[in-house]
């Protein structure tokens, strides 16, 4: 049985409380969520858990866009991540995420170097090249939005029912403060210089994207493999930016080839 | 009441098949449909018409801001205000308004507005939208998480810039100004009365506009049937606030086209109509609501915006029966239009009513013939509503010193 990740808000000096969902054991993992925030029981998360200490905190805004206000730019959003993980008592661990979660993970890595033994990038954005555009995920509207990031859009998980036809006024919040929080870091261009930033990192880093995504032209990959010091790219065929979601098998076995040989059952 | 002749100004040349062959009348429309040449004589057919509205008695001529967008060719309002501060002498000139987000610094418009009060002699109202999010956050790529603040943080510039006795230093967190201190400054004091157009469902825009005195006038283009719900409510805002339930705190755009008869109207209005409400509104819906234009407090009190409301409601192709029904367009004989109208001012309590007797692709012709009718037939019916009432919200009479110059120069003439 896979563990299964808590939840837990952690005291963080100057800022609202985060939420941080924890689990499993070992060297630390700090995992930085995509698009939709963190599901408990992702199976990429709960895969590796069974080797690393995984911390996976929700992006400040998710729940409460006040958890914003002291959060002006990309560069405030390292600063307090570098806060909660003194918070959480971790002084260096592997640096992961997906898509969103990916340009934070680099940021975060490429702001605080030593605070990185390894760094993970599936489905990455943060860098720009006119001739290759990452689509416009903010022209769509959710319900269009599947398209764009399944290469099976059957895979998306399906819009809560709305009862009695009624508008679910609690899912369109969550929507809109997802959706805001991460407009904030990316409207109109998902791009803040990580380009300039990215050669800070020079520990071992693996970009994986699915091979098929629609949203962030995977020729990416190149681009982030020569910015960084000292990393290869993987692609996983059959699937789009949610690879995670798409192929999280195949996702796993990637990320634990490239992290090391897995701690005995 | 109040009269305002509202232009948007539209592309009248959009093919017939554009919802069909093209994605957006807005941010992304195509570029070649666009042809200067024939632009040259849209923009002073459209200019004179304004000139017209103001000689007809209306009082006020209305100009906006719209950016990449084929139903309002006015990306900056102010060239034109400057152009009819020149032409016009009575009417006052409402630019409605200056996107304040989006000028950097946005002293920028502190110094053009004044430039139109003092062009005009005094008669600028200064319009003052947070744009919408075609405008604001896709064409003008401003970030819709931080746009209300940084909104509100300009309109606070601009206004201290206006007011202060002396040039002062700003540090906010959108604009840092070490010395602030436009030239020219406007005539009227302490400064022009200030409008915010909004889409009529903003709760935070209306306690805003409340506390700081401003003027509120919903605009949208769906007219007052489906309005009668947000301006209830923010004539419960006002209340709450323990503020007079004055009249000339509020405006509202309505289509109106003034005919003999009914069918008389629909001849003379329908192919315009038809051209606005299935041709200019041809955009897509993500455009309407980038993340964060709508604040979680209005999702929460299901507002969103009208315009998002109305196009989500709107299903089909519309025809002329379903634009007079829904009250989108008060059409018909004067007797029509002024019952309409109020029916209108008993239920909404709006003191400044702004009118679109242009739209879509009206001939020349027929907007004169819109325009002259209404202000013959219908607003002297009208103009006594809310006599009780002093409207603050207005500019004063301008100074006796540019009357007299200008009957000194009509003596000459």
């Amino acid at each position: 049985m896979s563990p299964v990740l808590s939840e837990r808000l952690v005291e963080l000096p100057r800022n609202p409380e985060p939420l941080v969902y924890e689990g499993g054991g070992g060297p630390p993992l700090v995992w930085f969520h995509g698009l939709g925030g963190v599901d408990p029981a992702d199976p990429v998360l709960n895969g590796l858990a069974e080797r690393f200490a995984v911390s996976a905190p929700l992006t400040p805004g998710f729940r409460d866009l006040g958890e914003l206000d002291q959060i002006d730019d990309i560069h405030d959003l390292a600063i307090y991540y570098d806060d909660l993980l003194n918070a959480l008592g971790v002084e260096q661990a592997v640096i992961a995420g997906h898509s969103f979660g990916a340009m934070v993970a680099a940021e975060v890595a490429a702001h605080y170097p030593r605070r990185a033994s390894q760094v993970v990038l599936v489905s990455p954005f943060g860098l720009w090249d006119d001739a290759r555009p990452v689509a416009d995920l903010f022209a769509l509207t959710a319900g269009q939005m599947p398209d764009l990031l399944y290469m099976d859009p059957s895979k998306a998980p399906s819009a809560p029912d709305s009862p009695n036809g009624q508008p679910d006024i609690e899912a369109l919040v969550a929507l809109a403060q997802s959706m805001t929080t991460l407009a904030k870091f990316m409207w109109p261009i998902p791009e803040r210089g990580l380009a300039r930033r990215l050669p800070r990192i020079t520990v071992p880093a693996l970009v994986v994207y699915g091979a098929q995504d629609r949203f962030v032209p995977v020729s990416y990959a190149d681009d982030f493999v020569s910015a960084l010091g000292s990393a290869s790219s993987t692609l996983v065929e059959g699937a789009g930016h949610m690879v995670t979601i798409e192929a999280p098998d195949q996702v796993l076995s990637v990320l634990n080839e490239f992290l090391g040989a897995p701690a005995a059952a | 009441m109040k009269f305002h002749w509202f232009h948007l100004m539209p592309w009248p040349y959009l093919p017939e098949d554009f919802p069909k062959r093209y994605p957006s009348v807005w941010v992304d429309i195509p570029p070649h449909l666009y042809d200067p040449v024939k632009g040259h004589d849209v923009y002073h057919t459209y200019l004179s018409q304004l000139e017209f509205a103001a000689e007809c008695g209306f009082d006020g001529i209305c100009v906006n801001e719209h950016h990449q967008n084929g139903y309002g060719l006015m990306p900056s309002p102010n060239l034109m205000a400057a152009t009819l501060a020149r032409s016009t002498h009575d009417a006052k000139i409402v630019v409605m308004g200056n996107s304040v987000a989006l000028y950097n610094p946005p002293t920028r418009v502190a110094e053009e507005m004044a430039m139109v009060d003092v062009l005009s002699g005094g008669r600028l109202v200064a319009g003052f939208p947070v744009g919408t999010s075609m405008d604001s956050a896709f064409a003008y790529g401003q970030n819709p998480a931080t746009l209300r603040e940084k909104y509100r943080e300009s309109v606070e510039l601009i206004l201290r810039a206006w007011t202060a006795e002396e040039p002062f230093p700003f540090n906010g967190k959108y604009t840092k100004l070490r010395y602030v201190n436009p030239w020219p400054r406007p005539i009227q004091k302490p400064h022009p009365p200030v409008w915010v157009p909004g889409g009529g469902s903003s709760i935070e825009t209306w306690e805003w506009c409340a506390t700081h005195d401003f003027m509120y006038a919903s605009l949208s283009y769906f007219g007052y049937l489906r309005a009668m719900k947000s301006i209830k409510s923010f004539w419960e805002t006002i209340e709450r606030l323990g503020l007079e339930p004055n009249p000339y705190r509020a405006g509202f755009l309505q289509f109106v086209a003034v005919a003999d008869d009914d069918a008389h109207a629909e001849k003379l209005y329908s192919e315009a109509a038809h051209y606005f409400y299935n041709r200019c509104l041809h955009f897509p819906p993500a455009y309407r609501e980038a993340p964060g234009y709508t604040s979680i407090a209005s999702i929460r009190g299901a507002l969103g915006s009208s315009m998002s409301a109305a196009m989500a409601a709107q299903d089909k192709t519309l025809g002329w029966k379903d634009f007079i029904e829904r009250g989108y367009i008060v059409a018909g004989s004067a007797d029509t239009v002024v019952d309409r109208l109020n029916h209108m001012a008993d239920e909404m309590q709006i003191g400044h009513l702004l009118l679109l007797c242009h739209f879509g692709n009206m001939p020349d012709e027929t907007v004169r013939y819109n325009t002259q009718r209404f202000a013959q037939d219908v607003i002297p019916r009208l103009r006594h509503r809310f006599d009780e009432w002093e409207d603050k919200w207005w500019p004063a009479d301008q100074p006796a010193e540019i009357l007299a110059r200008r009957q000194a120069a009509q003596a000459g003439a």
